[in-house]
């Protein structure tokens, strides 16, 4: 569901559910609207971090994942269905704690990255403007995919493992308020030095398509990571068994090396990333953009300005080697700064002491390219986005509207009539990608699309290809074309070509018609 | 007075080459470093080349010439694009032209590199290459057409308007009415699949959809009038083609 629903209950009932005052029916009943109720879901989920007695039963992990989980998913009786069990198991564990008398966690308090910046607010949302059910002047009335009935009978605690998920090798679980770590034998680089005022200018960033051995840990609490995981400063992604790669929010690709611990931040009014590595091997690759880097270790701090390339990031024990695999950037060590040359590895302790050593790159790039994601997500837009969310995928609809169908949102053409006697009555609608990015070798896009139109044609900047719709009319079809089919006059979209709006158009003799599109994506595979 | 002129000119000279070696030096060998590595890519190497387009020299000029006739299709087109910036360079149009001309950019599968030259001549304004450029504008490729079209538009030369009015009568004619095929196999390498297999059924583009404008574009730019088909054209230029001069 992705707006709250007229019926959804009052604030005094949703209190009263975390407080456990409810009588039994009440409580079957707003269990039942929670499962489906994204807004509601994350009302209690924002509101027990902040009143909920100790917490420290429940996976920190798992609850910043409740909160993200009003967050529209594709499969939506799946996610109805785990929300459901999650929100009842929090509930559940929280109406239980309720009557303890310690107080409330300092550890949730100071962790206001994890907090949703929206209100805690059980009223009616408003609808978005933007929001257009179908026309019929627009669109002809096509058989809608049949809404998925609801889930009366949850699936025997499906996410259940998920509470209790820990790595085949993990250590037994610490004693509250002692640090151990898993290796002490490896150099443990202490947190980066910030201040309160930095630590307020600090994101958490995002994870997208992790592949991998891929573990998030937060403080004792650890799970696998997933796609869309937020993780801050104080959040650790760790390897064990083996390596692992994920894109950190659509621009830069990160492989870990087994073994490897690392935390990432971006400073958001600087945009600068962070990476402070406490042990093995991290590897980032900017996809072709230019991007401000800062490792951190113990007091020294190199920052890698303009970084266009490759980079790895190596500890080893009480020093870490940062080494420009390719491609160019600008190194600054304190208050030097110069160009990074490629093979040339910059080795710096804890305490400050920097040396310089020319090393060979070539096994370092064939183990990123091992690691790497097969395939990277450039773009990615599937309409059901919230404008209060964070967005790994920023983008505006300037022609067209989205439009709600059965399954979520999805993007209409706007119907133009033709102004001139004997031109056709056109359909268009077109995103503006708020982050452009360059076209390289092997890119596709891909979309999914319900047109009444026997062919219509997607244009990217100046460059088009015509797509031969080859289904019935009012069902839905995947599509999939190379960028390198798109082209402007004779001449092909080349590698580097900007990629910043996709237009969906076609024209048609009658009076209306549809051409609705979905789940619009730009992947880059690798070969 | 005369020791002062000699002694600028002298300082002058020397100011030239040595200083801009050593300038171009290092840039250079970051490019060949990158450009001819082993198992460079086509990204690689068009990465490679935007980097080293920054700097608009003749030095720079000379470094890429080579690839808009050597190298592979991708970076020959894009290598053209990126001459195109190069204004206040005499030797870019001279290097363009020569591409244009050479036997290597001749075939029908380098027709996209063509078309790519024709428009940085457009944009370069260079009317060292009008007889070339007039030369196309009634090529057997639509795409190059068009492109050497709308290059004399944006050249504006004199010597354009008759092959312009040629080209207008014919595709007025008949010969007008062949269709277009917008992808026309002018790109090499890219397998359309199904879903951009053209539609039996749609009807394409005439060549006269696609060149009538740009062709009566091009004439209105070089000669500030407008006429709406061959036959006043005509009309009009063999009135004026003994008096004619470009307005600026």
């Amino acid at each position: 569901m992705n707006t709250m629903e007229k019926s959804c209950p009052t604030t005094e009932a949703l209190a009263g559910w975390l407080q456990g005052t409810l009588s039994p029916q009440e409580r079957s009943h707003l269990a039942s609207h929670l499962a489906a109720c994204d807004e509601c879901r994350r009302a209690v989920a924002i509101a027990s971090t902040i009143d909920a007695p100790p917490a420290a039963p429940v996976n920190e992990i798992l609850l910043s994942r409740v909160v993200a989980a009003s967050r529209p998913r594709r499969l939506v009786p799946l996610a109805a269905a785990a929300a459901a069990v999650l929100a009842l198991g929090l509930g559940f564990t929280l109406f239980h704690k309720k009557d303890t008398t310690s107080p409330i966690p300092p550890r949730v308090a100071e962790r206001p990255a994890y907090v949703e910046p929206g209100p805690v607010k059980p009223v009616a949302k408003p609808e978005d403007p933007r929001v257009v059910t179908p026309s019929p002047v627009a669109t002809l009335p096509g058989p809608e995919i049949p809404k998925n009935p609801t889930v009366t009978e949850p699936p025997k605690d499906p996410v259940k493992p998920l509470l209790t998920e820990k790595p085949p090798d993990k250590p037994p679980t610490p004693v509250p308020e002692t640090v151990v770590e898993p290796k002490p034998v490896v150099h443990v680089a202490p947190p980066p030095v910030t201040t309160p005022a930095d630590i307020l200018s600090l994101a958490p960033v995002f994870v997208i398509d992790p592949v991998g051995d891929l573990w998030l840990r937060r403080d004792q609490a650890e799970a696998k990571a997933v796609s869309l995981e937020k993780a801050a400063y104080k959040d650790k992604f760790a390897t064990r068994n083996g390596g692992a790669a994920f894109s950190l929010e659509a621009r830069t690709s990160v492989m870990l090396e087994k073994g490897s611990e690392v935390a990432f931040w971006h400073a958001k009014t600087d945009d600068i990333y962070s990476l402070a590595l406490d042990h093995g091997l991290v590897m980032l690759d900017t996809e072709g953009s230019s991007q401000k880097w800062q490792i951190s270790f113990g007091k020294s701090k190199l920052d890698f300005m303009n970084l266009n390339g490759r980079l790895a990031v190596e500890s080893r024990g009480d020093r870490m080697s940062a080494l420009l695999l390719d491609g160019t950037a600008e190194l600054k060590i304190g208050s030097m700064a110069k160009k990074a040359q490629i093979g040339q590895e910059v080795v710096f302790s804890s305490e400050g002491t920097v040396v310089e050593q020319k090393v060979e790159t070539q096994k370092k790039l064939a183990r990123l390219d091992e690691l790497r994601p097969k395939v990277f997500t450039a773009f990615n837009s599937t309409f059901d986005e919230k404008n209060d969310e964070f967005q790994p995928y920023p983008y505006a609809v300037v022609a067209g509207k989205r439009a709600l169908g059965p399954t979520g949102f999805y993007l209409q053409a706007d119907a133009l009539a033709a102004t001139k006697a004997g031109e056709k009555n056109s359909l268009s609608s077109e995103i503006h990608l708020d982050r452009g990015f360059g076209v390289v070798t092997g890119m596709v896009i891909r979309f999914r699309y319900r047109t009444s139109l026997p062919n219509f044609s997607v244009k990217i900047g100046n460059y088009s290809a015509d797509v031969s719709s080859r289904v019935k009319v009012g069902q839905w079809n995947d599509a999939e074309i190379p960028l390198g089919a798109f082209s402007f006059e004779g001449t092909p979209m080349l590698p580097t070509d900007p990629v910043e709006n996709v237009r969906f158009a076609g024209s048609t003799d009658k009076k209306s018609g549809q051409l609705d599109i979905d789940g619009v994506q730009f992947l880059r595979r690798v070969r | 007075m005369t020791l002062t002129a000699s002694t600028l000119i002298g300082f002058l000279a020397l100011l030239g080459s040595p200083q801009d070696d050593k300038t171009f030096q290092p840039i250079l060998k970051k490019f060949r470093e990158e450009y001819y590595k082993v198992g460079a890519k086509d990204d690689d190497k068009i990465a490679a080349v935007n980097y080293l387009a920054q700097h608009r020299h003749e030095k720079v000029v000379a470094e890429l010439a080579p690839l808009l006739t050597e190298a592979s299709l991708p970076v020959r087109i894009i290598t053209a694009r990126l001459l195109s910036q190069f204004t206040s360079v005499d030797s870019a149009p001279r290097e363009l032209v020569a591409s244009l001309k050479s036997q290597a950019n001749s075939g029908k599968k380098q027709s996209s590199v063509r078309i790519e030259i024709l428009r940085s001549l457009g944009v370069l304004r260079c009317k060292s290459a009008a007889a070339e450029v007039s030369k196309l504008v009634d090529d057997k490729e639509v795409w190059v057409a068009k492109a050497a079209i709308d290059a004399c538009g944006r050249i504006r030369f004199a010597e354009a308007i008759e092959p312009l009015l040629k080209a207008l009568k014919r595709i007025e004619g008949i010969a007008g009415d062949a269709e277009v095929n917008p992808l026309d196999d002018l790109i090499e390498g890219v397998g359309r699949g199904s879903l951009l297999k053209p539609d039996p059924n749609q009807k394409r583009p005439s060549e006269r959809d696609v060149l009538k404008a740009p062709i009566l574009a091009a004439l209105s730019s070089i000669t500030k009038q407008s006429f709406a088909s061959a036959k006043d054209w005509d009309v009009w230029w063999a009135k004026n083609k003994s008096s004619f001069r470009m307005a600026d």
